[in-house]
Formats: structure tokens, sequence, C-alpha cells
């Protein structure tokens, strides 16, 4: 069966003052039917930009998809028409921010922010549409749903501030969620809560996600493959234990080790990647990745590696482990 | 709700009757008086007028018994107008000042709002190339210029309006655009600024992420949002606008309490003068008021305990 999404190779580019930032610069993956799927890297590279060209909602003039094709169930999003799109949006493919206390309207209650989806796709009055976000904010784990509807942002924590945003990427049941760092402004404990709350939900409605995210750690638990990103390029990917396991690129690798872990002495220091990722408006000619790179090649400078196959499902642009060797395994 | 109000009228009290009070000394300390006249008065009338006003009362004697005048609705007579009171004399004159004021203040929002968000929705097009070309020549012409030029090119050259007066519409257009050309523009700038700043805010996004239609995304959460800061500044001008402009009246010969007011303190008709500050003064606490009571209305976050 065909992929519920498949994104071919996009390119976002933003026009500044100081020349075209390449932010994505050529990205292909693809999601099936209730996968879930994690985007990994750090900030800058592009992940969310990636996941709102998917929506078409990258901020223009300034933010344009130069080329590329999206295709979800077989119909290139990039030739819809703005009606088309908006059906798409909310109804089909959904979206959970990363900032809860600024992703909501200030002046408008929580209910009204999750109902007005419902009126517009389900064709539901305000009525029903209150009636189904108490449902939903129950559904999502809010006390009290049948008052908290009436409330405002400001009278919700950021844990349940997320939570309402959860109920508001729910509610028409969409086919496709895109989760973009749903976790980094809540603290420890509730970003485990609220993933497992992701989780169960999109397992129940057999809907797929992306899960965008800079914590390694938290792939392995959640997603089955592993897109890691780099400068607006991905740079390997596969399935999420092999990824984890066998990182056969040196960022991976990097990201890997500047993550604390349980499972090994509390001596060891965390590894930083030292440097800075490339400049996007002038990124260099070879690998994007060898400034940073202990392990660089001559060729490394020279010729942009592309991704090919290391072991069978898992794929990386590295001249390195492209040559069957990786000296970051201990 | 209820008590914030009670509150706030309580407070308006008190700043009521510090502001009498410090008019009342600003108004004693300023050299001159009310019977100074070119040629001067015999010693004799003058002592005859300050008993016959209750001028002869020592200072502290004279600011009490006003207060306790104002109390029981009694603003005291003019020494100016002979024998009519200052009750009379503004209640003559509000009512016309006021309707230009609230004219002046419709029209103005009602071009300067529709104006900024138009051109925040179509930033650096001729639209809003325009909208900032004329909110920056409207803000930077005085109001007896632009009152001037009307006169000439409507009244003087196309006689299209009479030069001056009061009674008629025709009579209203000049002097309320002329009023309204200032605040118009500033509404303008500000409604732009907002909107544009509201545009590039998270919840927009997330409104758009959910596909409604993009009228609602402007209606419901752009507009509602970017009015906030326009209140702010809506309140203070519409106060300025009622309590009138002493120019603009005089350029029209429009018998409002501005141009009194101003004909007072050059005849240091102290009752009057004293009338016209209470009058500003109660319609600024009043429409500040209004303004913290709207903002609760538009803003959930803001709530008056």
């Amino acid at each position: 069966m065909a992929p519920l999404l498949e994104v071919k190779n996009i390119r976002t580019y933003f026009h500044t003052q100081d020349g075209v930032v390449k932010a994505v610069d050529g990205v292909s993956y693809d999601v099936n039917r209730g996968e879930t799927i994690a985007l990994v890297g750090e900030s800058g590279c592009g992940k969310t930009v990636s996941a709102l060209s998917i929506l078409r909602l990258v901020a223009e003039p300034a933010g344009k998809i130069i080329s590329g094709e999206i295709l979800f169930n077989g119909v290139d999003l990039l030739k819809l028409s703005d009606a088309e799109m908006h059906k798409m949006r909310g109804a089909r493919i959904s979206i959970i921010f990363q900032e809860p206390q600024t992703s909501l309207n200030p002046v408008l209650t929580i209910g009204r922010q999750i109902s007005e989806g419902l009126e517009f796709h389900k064709n539901m009055s305000l009525h029903d549409g209150m009636l189904e976000a108490t449902r939903l904010l129950k559904l999502v784990g809010i006390p009290h749903p049948e008052r908290r509807v009436y409330e405002y942002p400001h009278q919700f924590s950021g844990g349940m501030r997320q939570r309402a945003m959860i109920a508001i990427a729910i509610a028409c049941q969409p086919q496709l969620i895109i989760a973009d760092e749903p976790t980094t402004v809540v603290d420890v404990t509730i970003q485990a809560q609220l993933l497992e709350l992701i989780r169960n939900i999109t397992k129940e409605l057999d809907t797929a996600l992306i899960l965008i995210t800079h914590n390694l750690g938290i792939v392995a638990r959640y997603a089955k493959r592993v897109f890691v990103m780099y400068a607006g390029n991905i740079v390997e990917y596969g399935q999420a234990l092999d990824v984890y396991h066998q990182p056969c690129h040196p960022y991976t690798a990097g990201l890997l080790a500047s993550v604390p872990r349980l499972d090994e002495p509390r001596k060891n220091r965390l590894q930083p990647i030292e440097g800075q990722p490339p400049d996007l408006i002038a990124p260099p000619a070879g690998c994007a990745f060898q400034a940073r790179c202990t392990y660089s090649l001559p060729q490394c400078s020279k010729e942009k590696p592309v991704l090919m196959q290391i072991t069978p499902g898992h794929f990386a642009a590295c001249w390195i482990s492209q040559r069957g060797t990786k000296p970051w395994q201990k | 709700m209820g008590r914030f109000i009670i509150r706030r009228v309580l407070w308006l009290i008190l700043v009521l009757f510090v502001v009498l009070l410090i008019t009342f000394i600003l108004m004693h300390l300023v050299p001159g008086g009310p019977w100074d006249r070119e040629k001067a008065l015999a010693p004799k009338v003058i002592e005859a007028l300050n008993k016959r006003y209750g001028l002869d009362l020592p200072l502290w004697r004279q600011f009490v018994n006003y207060a306790w005048g104002v109390l029981h609705g009694d603003l005291g007579i003019s020494y100016s107008y002979s024998d009519r009171t200052v009750v009379s004399i503004l209640a003559h004159g509000i009512p016309k000042t006021a309707t230009l004021g609230i004219l002046a203040f419709v029209v103005a929002q009602a071009i300067g709002i529709p104006f900024g968000v138009a051109a925040a929705l179509k930033q650096n097009s001729a639209v809003d190339y325009a909208s900032v070309l004329f909110s920056t020549v409207f803000a930077s012409i005085p109001g007896f210029v632009l009152g001037i030029l009307l006169i000439v090119l409507f009244a003087v050259v196309l006689h299209w309006l009479p030069t001056s007066g009061w009674g008629s519409i025709q009579q209203l257009i000049m002097p309320v655009f002329c009023l309204a050309a200032l605040p118009a523009a500033q509404s303008a700038r500000i409604t732009r600024a907002s909107t544009l700043d509201v545009m590039r805010q998270d919840y927009v996004r997330t409104a758009r992420s959910k596909g409604i239609m993009e009228s609602t995304v402007r209606v419901r959460h752009i507009f509602r949002n970017s009015l906030i800061p326009v209140v702010t500044v809506a309140g203070p001008e519409l106060a300025n606008l009622i309590t009138g402009s002493f120019i603009i009246e005089n350029l029209f010969a429009i018998p409002g309490v501005g141009r009194l007011f101003v004909q007072g303190i050059f005849a240091r008709d102290y009752t009057l003068i004293m009338g016209g500050v209470l009058f500003y003064a109660i319609t600024i606490a009043l429409l500040n008021l209004v303004v913290d009571i709207l903002y609760a209305a538009i803003d959930p976050r803001i709530r008056y305990e």
C-alpha cells in the first residue's frame, strides 16, 4: 500500500535581506498510515519548516516552497487550490505547535478554539461544537472539562494548554498529526505524560504522527522510524532502534553522545558537538557537517554525500560510513 | 465588576476635589484679577465687586464656599458674563462641543481603523503606502492650517459650504473634519502597527492550521486582538475631542466650551475657569473608566477584583 504521506525532494527557501536562506534543501521522507516517525535535529536545521511546508503554512512572502512534491493519499498538496488546502488543514492533517503559551488565542475561550475547526469542517453548530470540545478536553485528561471549556488560555497551566492544543489537533480526527516539539517548554514530568497521551491517542484513532524533536532519547520509545536532519538535509534515516544503536552518521552519533543516559556510569561527561551549524545562505561545497566532524576525509570537503543504504533499510549521507567504517562506534 | 466601578467613582470624587484645589491655588497665584481693565477701576468699585462675589473673604473660605456650592450643583456666577450662572453657560456650550467631538471621534475611527487594518493586511502595497502617507500628512498639519485651507477651498472657491456658524449640517462638516484629521491619522497608525504585530503571533498560525476561512482568521483572531491598543488611545482621544478645541471653535465661530474656557482664562473669570476644569476632569475620568470596562470586555486576561 502506498504511504499516507510522501514528501519528495522539497526545497523551502526564505528570502531575507542577507540573501536566500535554504532552510529545507531537498528533503524526502514518507509516513505510512498509522505510523509514527520522528524528525530529529538541532534548532535551525529545518525540521519545523519542513513540517510547516506540508500544511503550506510557511510564512509568506519571505518563505516559499521552491520545488518538490508532497503527496498525501497520492494527491500533491502543493498543487491544491487554496480552498482545497483549507479542507485539508485541521481536518485531514493537523499540527501541535511547540509553544502552548503563545499558540492559543488569549481572547477566545479554549472551547471556542477547539470548536471552530469542527464548525468549519463538520458543519457543527457552536453549541454542538462546544459539547464536542468538552468531550475532547475530557479525552486529553483535563479535569472538570464542562467548566474548563469556557475558560481562557491564561487560566490554564502550560501542560494543560498543550493538552488543549492536542484536543484542537485531534478534533476532526485527522489522518496525520504533526507534533512540533510538543514537549519542549513543559517540565520533564509533564513531558512524559504528554508524549504518552499523544501516543495513546494516535494509536486509538489510528492516526499517523510526525514527531519533531531534538531529543533522540524520546525517539526510540515513540517512533518506528527516525529521520535525522542537519542543515536543511536529511543525513540519516532508518528503523529507530538501528539508528539508535548503530548510527551511520557522525552527527547522529554526536547527538546520541550529548544526551544523558541512565545505562551508563555517571562519571562519563556528556560530549557536546563542537562548532556551529553552517550558514544556510552559503552552505559549504562538500558535506555540511564536515567542519564539525572529527573523522572527516579529504573527500568530505569537496563532494556533497548523498543518502545511500548502509545496511538494509538504514540510509546515511556520509562518505565515511559509505566506505564501510564507523570510527565513532566504540 | 460592580465593586470596581463603585470604587473608581469614589476615587473620582477625591481626584476631582484635588483637581479643583490645585486649579484654585494656581488661579490665585497668577498675577491679575477679574477686575483688571485697560483703565483701572476705582478702588471703591473693586471693593464693592469683591464683596458682592465673596472675593474679600480669606482664600480658604472662598474655596470652602466654592466646594460647598459644587456639592449642591452650584458652580457660581460668571464675572464676565454678568449675572449668568456658570452652569447655564456650560449647559449652553457643552452640547455643541460634545456633538462636534463625538462626530469627529466617530469619523476618525471610521476612517482610521479600516485604513490601518487594510494597510497591515496588504503591507508594502499601494494601500499601505497611501495610508502611511495620509496619516503622516494629517498628523503633521495643525488644525487651524487645515481649517483655513478647507475654508478657502470649500467656502471661498467652490461655495459648497458655509464658512462658519452653528445650526446646520453643512456648518458641521468642516469643523468635524478638521477635528477628526489628527485622531484618524493616529488611529490608522496604531491599528496598522498592532495588526502587523498580531498577524505574526503564533496563535494566528494555529488558527490557520485549523483550515478555517481566512476571513474568520482575520476577524476573530487578528482584529479582536489588534483592537486592544486602539481602545487604549481612543479614550483620551475622545475626551480630548469632547472637551473642545479653542482653535477650531474660534475658526468656525462655534459657541462651544473650548472657546468659553479660554476666554474665561483671559478674563480671570475664576468661576468659569473652575467650571471648565471640572467639566474636563469629569469627562476624562469617566472616559478612562469606560475604556477600562471595555478592556475587560475585549481582553479576558484583564479582570478587576
